[in-house]
């Protein structure tokens, strides 16, 4: 019996995706349906129009419930945005148990205490996941019960970000209205859609290059070591090239996915390349060194500020996988070679890994987040989460709701 | 001497110029040029005004705008002169093209010169050309208005033109001269610009002696964002060299620190047949003397048989007033009067006011919150922050 179809919703700065999928006898994970459209009214992935961004979500959803043949009541939602952040917290107890034996009731107590950070009053906590228990501070293990120690602590990454902001796209969807059943963060999505467990384990860091925001992962050691995003994405890269050559910014799209290139091919110093006359504008030629001047100067950038965001961990040899690119921005001409030189590292683009189902949906970097989405759905509904949905997201969007 | 060496590549090699004059300021700086240098770069008017053409003595005359402003001027309304140049972009961009240099010179504040300037840069820039433009900027007399609408101008052309040269008017006279008519005035700024203008030509038309490369002036031009300022002496006699050199580096048009301060500077020199690489050397002897050590200096030098035994030094320089504050700038005026200083001080704060850099060229991100990363504000286009230039 295949399990209850899942339906993920990414409300990206490019464009909103809706998946339908379900889990075969098998356990593997299907995509039965998909709907999309052109997103209005989202910027850096934050809703800044409302009316709009409930006008694209609608018809997205529409669209994948004639292509599942399904009806969808409840949704699972990837957040992003620039403000969401991690932060590593530790909690520490003494063992309580008789002969310093760990028992379940320590590992609860630690993880209360490793999930109680402070924060600013705005931000709210989104993700908790815990990494590596430690025993007596010198033995990491994963799971430490039945195991004897004195102490122990527990390091977890609290992904955290502003509450209003995280709950305008729920509202969003819910004011459609649409049960939103579960949230996550659009990141942690990616990596978990194209990240397998030995990849995991050996190291890797996964860079989702959005429309609006530009989320990052890296894992060492079946560790997640760090998360995060950046409020850049292959917005900027458009903005950039249309305020170069003073172009409308639907040209300068056409532009980037035609022409440009992370780095600048010495085969195009002297190219020109035409831009087709259109209402209001005459045509006109494009020097193509220049553009790509222009494309590799800002992915250079967002590269560099994820390096400066991780170089502080220590990652230097211990990511065995090297770094794997996604979403739309993975597609860009050169990025790969680019991102080898900045890391210092293998790396290539990702697709959904362990996937079946409607070709377009898991075959292209930009359905990335969904697919993940679709995941994290599944996985949470399978084991039980350690504290209740229900109760989070009461917290998190109101009482009311 | 072109025929000397093959040329290169088609195109910018030729050094073919056309210099254009925008709006009345414009026309009549053309109208000088056109009696007074009659051998040189193409000449054209440019006005939405049919009547101010019409008394304009330049060779060539183009009216833009019939439909916007029916002939006649563009009533200092910057946005009716755009949409003026807009209009006509075909007719533009017809005399533009084969042109390698093209020179705008214009007086910023009104609705003509302010208005299509940045439109004319850019039919400029889809020829392929180079393009330099020469601005005249107000009397604080003539008004905060204009005042304001010339500064707006300015910073759109220093973003878009690959050099921007102004003139600031005020700074050509003493205050404390009472004696001065007004008419004679702007003789003297059109002088000013003419000069400047004339310098700047021999300088890239690749005709003199030491030429300035495109791509030294490329270079020069990197942090266009800046406009820059220029001075310049001319000198007889003996000790030619010593004096011209010497008064354009005290040029009042400077405003003095200027040169100190420069990053980079280049240099024009033009003399008669009578030229000698000795008056050359003490020149660039004065030049290196005045500026920073690690100052780049590009200059140039050619012979004009029109300079008889005279010779003309000009200094080009990033203008310094958006850094510098000078709490008693007395280099201009070495009388050194309370009042000027005053008068001084006013001038340096509104100029001051015209970069507002931070909020400039972000598109469709300027109404959002700002990313910022150490202390960047990212959405600005990496290659203005980083300074790359982009060859359109």
């Amino acid at each position: 019996m295949p399990s209850d179809p899942v339906v993920a919703l990414e409300v990206g700065t490019s464009k909103v995706v809706a998946l339908v999928g379900e889990t075969r006898e098998d356990g593997r994970l299907t995509v039965i349906g998909m709907g999309e459209h052109a997103s209005k009214g989202v910027r850096k992935g934050e809703i800044v129009d409302v009316e709009n961004a409930a006008a694209c979500v609608r018809s997205a959803l529409h669209a994948a419930e004639e292509n599942g043949q399904v009806m969808i009541r409840r949704v699972h939602v990837a957040l992003s945005g620039g403000h969401i952040q991690s932060d590593i917290n530790r909690g520490s107890c003494r063992v309580m148990g008789a002969g310093g034996e760990i028992t379940r009731a320590d590992i609860d107590q630690v993880m209360d205490l490793a999930r109680a950070m402070n924060m600013p009053p705005e931000r709210e906590v989104l993700h908790s996941i815990g990494r590596q228990f430690c025993i007596d501070d010198d033995h990491f293990v994963m799971n430490p019960e039945g195991l004897e120690g004195a102490k122990l602590s527990l390091d977890m990454i609290v992904i955290h970000g502003i509450r209003n902001r995280l709950r305008n796209t729920v509202k969003v969807v819910q004011n459609l209205p649409m049960d939103v059943q579960d949230v996550a963060f659009s990141g942690l999505c990616s990596s978990m859609a194209v990240l397998s467990p030995e990849q995991k384990e050996i190291g890797a860091i996964v860079i989702d290059l959005g429309g609006g925001t530009t989320g990052y992962v890296a894992y060492s050691g079946k560790v997640m070591a760090a998360i995060g995003s950046l409020g850049v994405g292959g917005d900027h890269i458009t903005n950039d090239i249309s305020l170069a050559f003073g172009i409308s910014a639907r040209q300068a799209e056409m532009l980037k996915r035609e022409h440009g290139a992370a780095e600048v091919d010495i085969a195009s110093r002297g190219r020109r390349v035409t831009l087709p006359p259109e209402v209001g504008f005459p045509g006109r030629s494009i020097n193509l060194a220049s553009l790509q001047t222009v494309v590799n100067a800002r992915i250079h950038e967002i590269f560099r500020m994820i390096k400066v965001k991780l170089d502080p961990l220590g990652l230097n040899g211990i990511i065995g996988s090297g770094v794997i690119l996604t979403g739309g921005g993975s597609r860009l001409h050169g990025v790969c070679g680019l991102a080898e030189r900045v890391f210092n590292l293998p790396c290539r683009a990702g697709a959904p890994w362990d996937v079946d189902g409607l070709a377009s949906a898991v075959e292209n970097p930009e359905y990335t987040t969904a697919v993940g989405m679709l995941r994290y759905g599944f996985a949470n509904a399978r084991a039980k989460p350690p504290f209740s949905w229900r109760e989070f997201l009461k917290r998190l969007f109101g009482s009311g709701s | 001497m072109t025929q000397q060496f093959p040329a290169q590549s088609a195109g910018l090699s030729q050094g073919i110029a056309c210099i254009m004059g925008l709006g009345r300021a414009g026309c009549a700086i053309i109208g000088r040029l056109a009696m007074r240098r009659p051998v040189g770069p193409a000449l054209a008017a440019v006005h939405t005004d049919a009547k101010v053409l019409s008394e304009c003595t330049a060779p060539t005359k183009l009216q833009i705008g019939k439909r916007a402003t029916l002939g006649l001027g563009a009533s200092g309304d910057p946005d009716l002169g755009r949409r003026a140049a807009e209009d006509d972009m075909d007719l533009l961009r017809g005399f533009f093209s084969g042109k390698d240099i093209v020179f705008i010179v214009a007086g910023l504040g009104g609705g003509t010169g302010t208005g299509a300037a940045p439109a004319l840069v850019t039919a400029a820039q889809d020829a392929g050309a180079l393009t330099i433009c020469f601005v005249a900027m107000p009397f604080s007399i003539e008004g905060s208005g204009r005042r304001d609408r010339a500064e707006k101008g300015l910073v759109e052309l220093t973003g878009i033109a690959d050099l921007t040269i102004a003139v600031h008017n005020e700074k050509l006279f003493d205050p404390a001269d009472r004696q001065i008519s007004l008419q004679s005035a702007f003789e003297k700024i059109a002088d000013a610009l003419d000069t400047g203008i004339f310098a700047m030509w021999k300088l890239v038309s690749r005709r003199g002696l030491i030429n300035v490369d495109f791509a030294d002036l490329r270079n020069f031009t990197k942090d266009k964002a800046q406009p820059c300022v220029f001075g310049y002496g001319y000198a007889g006699g003996a000790n030619r060299a010593d004096v011209s050199s010497e008064a354009a580096l005290k040029s009042p048009l400077l405003g003095g620190e200027s040169i100190a301060a420069a990053e980079s500077l280049l240099v024009s020199v033009i003399g008669g047949p009578s030229l000698t690489l000795s008056e050359v050397n003490r020149i660039m002897a004065k030049v290196t003397e005045a500026s920073r050590r690690e100052t780049r200096v590009f200059m140039g030098a050619s012979v004009d048989e029109e300079m008889g035994d005279n010779l003309l030094v000009t200094v080009i320089v990033p203008s310094a007033d958006r850094t510098a504050d000078p709490p008693g700038g007395s280099a201009v005026g070495a009388d050194g009067q309370p009042a000027s200083v005053e008068k001084k001080k006013t001038r340096t704060k509104t100029t001051q006011d015209i970069l507002p850099l931070t909020t400039l060229g972000k598109g469709r991100f300027k109404d959002v919150e700002p990313t910022i990363f150490e202390g960047e504000d990212v959405d600005t286009p990496t290659f203005i922050r980083r300074n790359i230039p982009i060859d359109k």
